[in-house]
């Protein structure tokens, strides 16, 4: 079954459109990585799933309701950000009560543990809390509120590493206790790509690439050597990454499925073939040229 | 697990439940105004003064009708404040649509109409104290001085 149904769906903030004719659908109790550069429409997206905001054409179900407004989605759903807003009279232990009673799930136990090994400060307002705490108590009530639909908009972003682990340490923990569909918005893919099964890249609103994370490992490889018995391989294939680094060497990253027999040629003549990785991989799909920032440097 | 489903009333009565305890500083705000209207009522809101040359009288009335006026305002500051945008995003975590915060919102309000009015009258009645202690109390005309328990909702 699949939770949410995209079909094109376009979101337009006057002309610029931030989402552009999406289409994708994603399974139940998996946790999906959305990967895109920054203005993508990574949050967009997110919050019409959330239901924050309306597409501006086409058609999104979540649990097969439409979840702009809709109060189903609402408590089935919940949208994980730094922009999360608490009134200043509530202490964090107090907003631990308040949500408990509106997400049936919730799970109060694992939240007192969350909690303490944090070392949150149960008196603290939550204005108070610095930009890494805000998003370590953030995510932690993304996980005890054990919504069928959890969404994290990028909810690292100020924690330092040790936190940052312990955080998908304890998703994956409770995601495997219980399972559900998460989504996790993040640039960070070399950290994210162990507990992801797919992946979905988007590029200026539209859809670069939705694979689990097995596939785009093998997505494209890398081939590196002299530059014109380089070029002679790949021809008229799509290049999707060139790089020089040296006069006269080259290296390019082309999709697998279009070298396959010549890769066996390719290994035997003296060029290297290297993996990719899907961090660089995702950066390379989505650059505006092919050359990277080394092009700028380049011209001048 | 599938999706479950909710009631709406359910979710509007919880939702005004936590606004309840989160817009609870309010009423610091609501203290404060009082204070100010008792400040102001304090003084009287009116006199006259006749006489025919032996005798002179001379009359000062009290009202707190003034308090109600103020609360009236704090009402409707509240009123505004609910609509805006940054109250609205503190109920985004929770469960929530637009019509059950705005459910939410009108038992809030109702509320807060409620405890203003009590308060109101009872700054009536606190009104009577001091001006009992401050003023001659020989020279106090009881008419209306004395309240009934009924009269409390109408200072």
């Amino acid at each position: 079954m699949s939770v949410i149904q995209a079909r094109d769906i376009t979101k337009s903030y006057g002309k610029i459109k931030a989402i552009d004719h999406l289409s994708f659908e994603i399974e139940e109790n998996k946790i999906t990585g959305l990967i895109g550069r920054n203005g993508a429409g990574k949050t967009t997206l997110l919050k019409m799933i959330a239901g924050y905001i309306k597409p501006s054409s086409g058609e999104l179900k979540v649990y097969t309701r439409n979840p702009f407004n809709s109060l189903d989605v609402s408590a089935n759903t919940i949208f994980v950000d730094d922009n999360m807003t608490f009134p200043n009279s509530l202490t964090l232990k107090d907003i631990l009560t308040e949500m408990a009673h509106f997400y049936a799930n919730w799970h109060s136990s694992l939240a007192g543990g969350l909690f303490d090994y944090f070392g949150f400060n149960p008196k603290q307002p939550h204005s108070n809390l610095s930009k890494g705490t805000k998003s370590t108590f953030n995510s932690m009530l993304g996980i005890v509120s054990r919504c069928p639909l959890t969404i994290f908009d990028e909810p690292t972003t100020g924690m330092d590493s040790a936190v940052r682990k312990d955080f998908y340490k304890a998703l994956l923990k409770d995601y495997i206790e219980y399972p559900r569909t998460i989504i996790l918005s993040s640039h960070l893919l070399s950290e994210l790509e162990e507990i992801l099964e797919d992946i979905l890249l988007i590029n200026h609103g539209t859809k670069s690439l939705h694979l689990p994370v097995t596939e785009l490992r093998e997505f494209a490889v890398g081939i590196r050597g002299n530059a014109q018995a380089v070029l002679g391989f790949v021809e008229d294939k799509e290049i999707i990454y060139q790089e020089e680094f040296a006069k006269g060497s080259l290296y390019i990253v082309v999709r697998t499925e279009l070298l396959e027999q010549r890769l066996e040629q390719v290994r035997q003549s003296s060029l290297e073939v290297l993996p990719v990785s899907t961090d660089d991989l995702c950066v390379y799909l989505t650059a505006k040229t092919k050359g990277g920032i080394d092009d700028v440097f380049k011209r001048g | 697990m599938s999706s479950k489903e909710v009631s709406l009333l359910l979710i509007s009565l919880k939702q005004y439940f936590y606004k309840l305890k989160a817009y609870s500083n309010l009423v610091h705000s609501l203290i404060i105004v009082q204070l100010f209207a008792l400040l102001f009522s304090l003084g009287g809101v009116g006199g006259s003064m006749g006489g025919n040359g032996e005798l002179s009288v001379s009359v000062k009335s009290y009202s707190s009708n003034i308090v109600i006026v103020f609360s009236l305002f704090w009402i409707m500051f509240i009123a505004v404040q609910l609509s805006t945008k940054s109250c609205k995003k503190m109920e985004l975590p929770f469960v929530t649509n637009r019509l059950s915060g705005n459910l939410s919102n009108v038992g809030f309000l109702l509320t807060t109409c409620v405890f203003g009015g009590i308060t109101s009258s009872l700054i009536g009645v606190l009104l009577r104290i001091i001006a009992y202690f401050t003023v001659d109390s020989s020279q106090i005309v009881f008419n209306g001085f004395l309240l009934a328990y009924g009269d409390l909702l109408q200072p």
